[in-house]
């Protein structure tokens, strides 16, 4: 391993000539969000420069507490951005299952990853923990938002369906059975996707960072393989609570078909 | 004389309100009443589609439908709504997917050919749905939801998208079927002359209340 290529001060603010040449194209081509592009780069700057900052003195603290406080915090985070987007379109119980489809569908991976996979010492050890908990997270919320619309829009779209069925006899888990493996496909096909271009049509953002760290190309791709294996368990199990918990949501104990807000 | 449903206090939203009713097993029911008056609603209480939130008991066959399996109710008490769906692929495959949603064996396909020429339908086993006509599509609902050979037919104008020939078809076969042990039909419809022959009792319905019940004669005749 080399060393790490430090970038100095000045060129650090030699990078933001390219805001500015976007700044010059927007005037040209009169799109008044100058600002707009402005505002970005100066929250990325400083939401960067708090997490560095942050992330310093979590690395620095190696406490367990610390760690899974920032685990809570970012499943929290992703929780709440969900929520947004169904407001007033999933019923209360359907959120819970996103909920422990949140919590248990991404800890569970994450513990047997940095226990079995990663082996770190202590397996909190926040410099690995943090970085892959933040990936995992946030592909499973990729995930449980696709699954969760997807199940609502089968609900809302093929409810003549699954009530014929309910009549011809079916139990709510015949009567929607295709319905929930074709939610599933659907909401892992973006990580499918990342595994199947991955190294060919992009080279992931984590790998670049380790290459550009002075890491070898052939430690790298390790790290990238397992943190891609670790996505792909987490997303799975997230997606699979979600169908599996989330359609009975749709349904009461009677086994009828409810409304979605009630 | 057994009741195959016995209703008590039945209230149910702003829909229905029926005091009491009993309807007799071995019969033809009809139930008749203008658009929102209800109809469609009581069809689904009885199959426990919906149940009642306010107050009431529905009763089959002395059981409240509550202690009684969901799932276990609908495949002894078999719905066909008016505007039934048909699942996409062939007949044949509409009436293997009713038989693996009510999780019995389909039956031998002279029984099957038998009801299809019987209804209407000869030939249709292997048609694609898609090319099938609305009256086509309501008498193939009707011969899925009768070779699952329920004890109890809850039937939502089963007639509607039948010229008079089919109709009359239909109504005579459930006329026969419902003879058989054990059977029962409650079917709501608005072919008058056609229920006023075939039904041993017609209820009539309005703004989700009683408003008359012709017993017309004792389903044991």
């Amino acid at each position: 391993m080399t060393d790490l290529l430090a970038i100095e001060p000045w060129r650090l603010a030699a990078s933001y000539l390219f805001l500015i040449l976007l700044l010059i194209m927007s005037q040209l081509l009169k799109l008044r969000r100058g600002k707009e592009f402005l505002v970005a780069a100066v929250r990325m700057t400083l939401q960067l420069v708090m997490v560095g900052y942050i992330l310093e003195f979590v690395f620095s603290q190696r406490h367990i507490l610390v760690t899974l406080t920032i685990m809570f915090f970012m499943q929290s985070f992703a929780l709440v951005t969900i929520f947004s987007r169904f407001k007033g379109k999933i019923n209360p119980r359907m959120k819970k299952v996103v909920a422990l489809a949140m919590f248990i569908g991404t800890s569970v991976p994450l513990a047997y990853f940095m226990i079995v996979v990663i082996a770190a010492n202590p397996w909190y050890e926040p410099r690995f923990f943090i970085p892959i908990a933040g990936m995992t997270i946030g592909n499973s919320m990729t995930g449980i938002t696709l699954g969760t619309e997807r199940l609502a829009q089968v609900f809302q779209t093929s409810r003549a369906r699954i009530e014929e069925a309910l009549m011809l006899g079916a139990t709510p888990q015949l009567a929607v059975g295709d319905f929930l493996s074709d939610t599933f496909s659907a909401a892992i096909i973006p990580t499918i996707n990342a595994m199947l271009g991955m190294g060919i049509i992009f080279i992931p953002g984590m790998m670049t960072g380790q290459i550009l760290a002075g890491a070898s190309p052939l430690d790298a791709i390790k790290y990238q393989i397992v943190i891609m294996m670790g996505i792909l368990g987490s997303v799975a199990l997230a997606v699979f609570l979600i169908i599996q918990l989330g359609y009975r949501t749709f349904f009461n104990e009677r086994a009828q078909l409810i409304n979605n807000q009630e | 004389m057994q009741a195959v449903f016995s209703l008590t206090k039945i209230s149910y939203r702003q829909i229905l309100a029926i005091p009491a009713l009993e309807i007799p097993a071995g019969s033809l029911y009809g139930i008749t009443g203008k658009s929102g008056s209800g109809k469609t609603t009581l069809l689904k209480l009885l199959n426990n589609l919906i149940s009642c939130e306010q107050s009431g008991n529905v009763f089959y066959y002395g059981q409240n439908v509550l202690t009684i399996d969901p799932v276990s109710l609908r495949r002894r008490v078999v719905m066909i709504p008016q505007s039934p769906y048909i699942f996409p692929g062939t007949v044949r495959e509409n009436i293997r997917l009713a038989f693996h949603f009510n999780r019995k064996e389909v039956p031998r396909q002279d029984v099957i050919d038998n009801l299809l020429d019987q209804l209407d339908l000869p030939g249709f086993m292997d048609k694609d749905t898609f090319n099938l006509s609305g009256g086509e599509k309501q008498r193939l609902a009707l011969v899925r939801a009768v070779l699952l050979d329920p004890e109890t037919l809850l039937l939502d104008e089963p007639t509607a998208a039948l010229d008079d020939e089919n109709a009359t078809a239909v109504v005579s076969h459930l006329a026969q079927w419902v003879r058989k042990p054990g059977k029962s039909v409650v079917m709501i419809t608005h072919a008058g002359a056609l229920i006023s022959e075939y039904a041993d009792a017609i209820l009539n319905l309005a703004r989700g209340r009683i408003r008359s019940l012709d017993e017309r004669r004792d389903s044991n005749d």
